[in-house]
């Protein structure tokens, strides 16, 4: 086990030493000289030029990212062209309010779900599983923006039941989380209903069925057990791809988030704030992926 | 003219017309395909035959609900919604199909050479595919943005590139599996060179595995460039993009709840025929494929 989970670290190494040298190349290819931009304008030369020997620019371009690499791993990312604060203070702010956006909608898909996907299998072609089928269907269809702007105008706009903008309380977290969730609550629900059936075709359901178990404990003690498999890896999976999506969650609702502090960023062409934004997202999302093939291997036997 | 015009004898359907007759008994996957036939052709006609003043702003007649003189209502400046809306459908789905034109100029070349020749190549393409997969892709889009800068053309070049790895990736598995077939090694052995026996014996034979993926890519693909129109990447906000469109609609939710739910409406209408058109066409081409891996876009 110590094996696998060393072995799935070490792996993350090439592909984070890529990630992080193609968001340096990426800053590097964008046009201006970064030390004038720092540095603004009207600077005087020295200054330019004091700027630039600090930053490294005066080096080649491998050395400049080993020591681009070297500062990200110590925590220095620079700072931020527009606030002159340290962009990675800045981002820890931010992180714990994403990660917790993240893990709300996460939570709130898989309580949704899990149950929705059971509940259509065990009632294939009845009414309920055709309304799961199309409530997947436009799950994955409508994007988070848009069933964010939905529930704001639904909820908080015209009933007034939750507030429409900002993160001051726990019940502003309902309604960016629910948007976020939206999307793998239909992944879920649609992968747990095939890999029942599946399931269910299997010998094993067939003798719990024939020694006389009632279709509850059949479902329960039998058969959600191997068809949770592939849908852990969903889960998974669509936690990592929540850290792209909760751009747009935190768009609508003013979530102080690090996506909303990217996009801002974007705007502003504050390049320091882009690239450690870039790198933390990115950074996070290889862990969650590891950490789930690490899970999966417990999950299923033939793997372990 | 002495020969006789004898008709072609009525065979079995061709394997390649199979399909088809399978995608016609899809009646989702039709629903899916009629509605967007409507979507199109709206797309198409619409903008020509709407009066150009519908795009001014009129600030006689702002925030007028649906009904009435303008079907849909008008917005904040007074412009018709339905004009709007419509001239936004013809942006969404040539913006869209021009990202997926720009996925497979980059990804089937780079997926075709690595599984055909293998090699070097091969690990050079297979590396950057690993790097670019490990991002979410709306990530790589913004990174692609704060690159080249705002504009609708750049969000289109953006999302075309982010979703480039999977087609290269596609590609890749493909060839590697056509090269292997009788009638590629029979081009070799006839003395074909290299690139002829690429790109006119393997590349045929790696075409439908896009077509499908490209298809359902297509939902995606729009989804994510309206987000970014709608986080104001897509330069010029006065013109008509659904994603833009409902940027501005949601600062007016409680007085004008239409200006956001018109636009929003039509992408949920497009984005849901078009899967369920690619879903239909998917089950068609392959019938193995169980269910959509649905990518998420916006």
């Amino acid at each position: 086990m110590v094996e696998v989970l060393l072995r799935r670290v070490l792996r993350t190494i090439p592909v984070l030493l890529g990630i992080s040298a193609l968001v340096f190349v990426s800053m590097r290819l964008i046009p201006g000289d970064p030390a004038l931009i720092y540095a603004g304008d009207q600077a005087p030369g020295e200054l330019v030029a004091k700027i630039r020997v600090d930053l490294g620019l005066d080096q080649p371009l491998v050395s400049q990212y080993v020591i681009f690499l070297r500062r990200a791993i110590e925590g220095d990312l620079g700072v931020s062209i527009r606030t002159g604060q340290p962009v990675a203070a800045e981002l820890m702010r931010r992180y714990p309010l994403t990660l917790l956006l993240a893990t709300a909608a996460i939570l709130f898909s898989v309580a949704v779900g899990l149950p929705l996907g059971i509940l259509a299998a065990v009632n294939r072609g009845r009414w309920l599983d055709k309304t799961s089928v199309v409530i997947a269907l436009v799950g994955v269809s409508a994007p988070t923006f848009l069933v964010g702007i939905v529930l704001q105008l639904a909820l908080a706009v015209k009933l007034g039941w939750l507030p429409v903008t900002g993160s001051t309380s726990w019940l502003h977290l309902v309604l960016p989380a629910v948007s976020l969730g939206a999307f793998p609550v239909a992944n879920i629900t649609r992968l747990l209903r095939t890999s029942l059936l599946e399931v269910f075709g299997e010998d094993f359901v067939r003798t719990a069925r024939a020694k006389g178990l009632p279709e509850t404990l059949v479902v329960v003690r039998h058969a959600l057990k191997p068809a949770l498999i592939p849908a852990v890896t969903i889960i998974g999976l669509q936690f990592g791809a929540m850290l792209g999506a909760s751009v747009f969650a935190e768009a609508v609702f003013a979530w102080p988030g690090v996506g909303r502090y990217l996009v801002a960023a974007i705007g502003y062409r504050d390049y320091p704030v882009v690239q450690g934004a870039v790198l933390l997202l990115a950074l996070t999302y290889v862990v969650i992926n590891a950490a789930v093939d690490v899970t999966y291997g417990r999950l299923d036997p033939r793997v372990r | 003219m002495a020969t006789a015009l004898v008709p072609p004898p009525q065979a079995a359907p061709e394997p390649g017309r199979r399909w088809w007759v399978q995608l016609r008994r899809d009646h989702a996957g039709m629903t899916g395909l009629a509605v967007l036939s409507l979507i199109v052709a709206a797309a198409i006609v619409g903008p020509i035959v709407t009066p150009d003043d519908q795009f001014q702003p009129n600030l006689q007649q702002t925030f007028l609900p649906p009904g009435g003189g303008h079907v849909l209502g008008t917005d904040q400046l007074g412009r018709d919604l339905l004009a709007r809306v419509v001239a936004g459908a013809r942006a969404s789905l040539l913006s869209g199909l021009a990202a997926l034109a720009v996925s497979l100029a980059f990804g089937v070349p780079a997926g075709l050479v690595a599984g055909y020749s293998g090699g070097r190549w091969d690990d050079v393409v297979m590396v950057a595919v690993e790097i670019l997969m490990s991002f979410p892709g709306v990530l790589l889009a913004f990174l692609a943005i704060a690159v080249l800068g705002p504009g609708q053309q750049n969000v289109v070049l953006a999302v075309g590139l982010a979703s480039t790895p999977i087609f290269a990736r596609l590609v890749r598995g493909s060839a590697r599996a056509v090269r292997e077939q009788e009638y590629v090694m029979a081009a070799v052995a006839l003395g074909a060179t290299p690139s002829r026996v690429a790109a006119r014996h393997v590349l045929p034979g790696c075409l439908a595995p896009v077509v499908v993926i490209g298809v359902l890519r297509l939902g995606t693909t729009i989804v994510t460039i309206a987000g970014l129109g709608f986080l104001g990447m897509g330069g010029d906000p006065a013109r008509p993009e659904w994603g833009a469109m409902l940027s501005q609609g949601q600062e007016f939710l409680r007085r004008a709840p239409h200006i956001a739910l018109v636009p929003g409406g039509a992408m949920l209408l497009t984005v849901l025929s078009v899967n369920l058109f690619g879903d239909a066409v998917a089950d068609a081409l392959n019938p193995r494929v169980l269910s959509r891996r649905a990518h998420r876009g916006g």
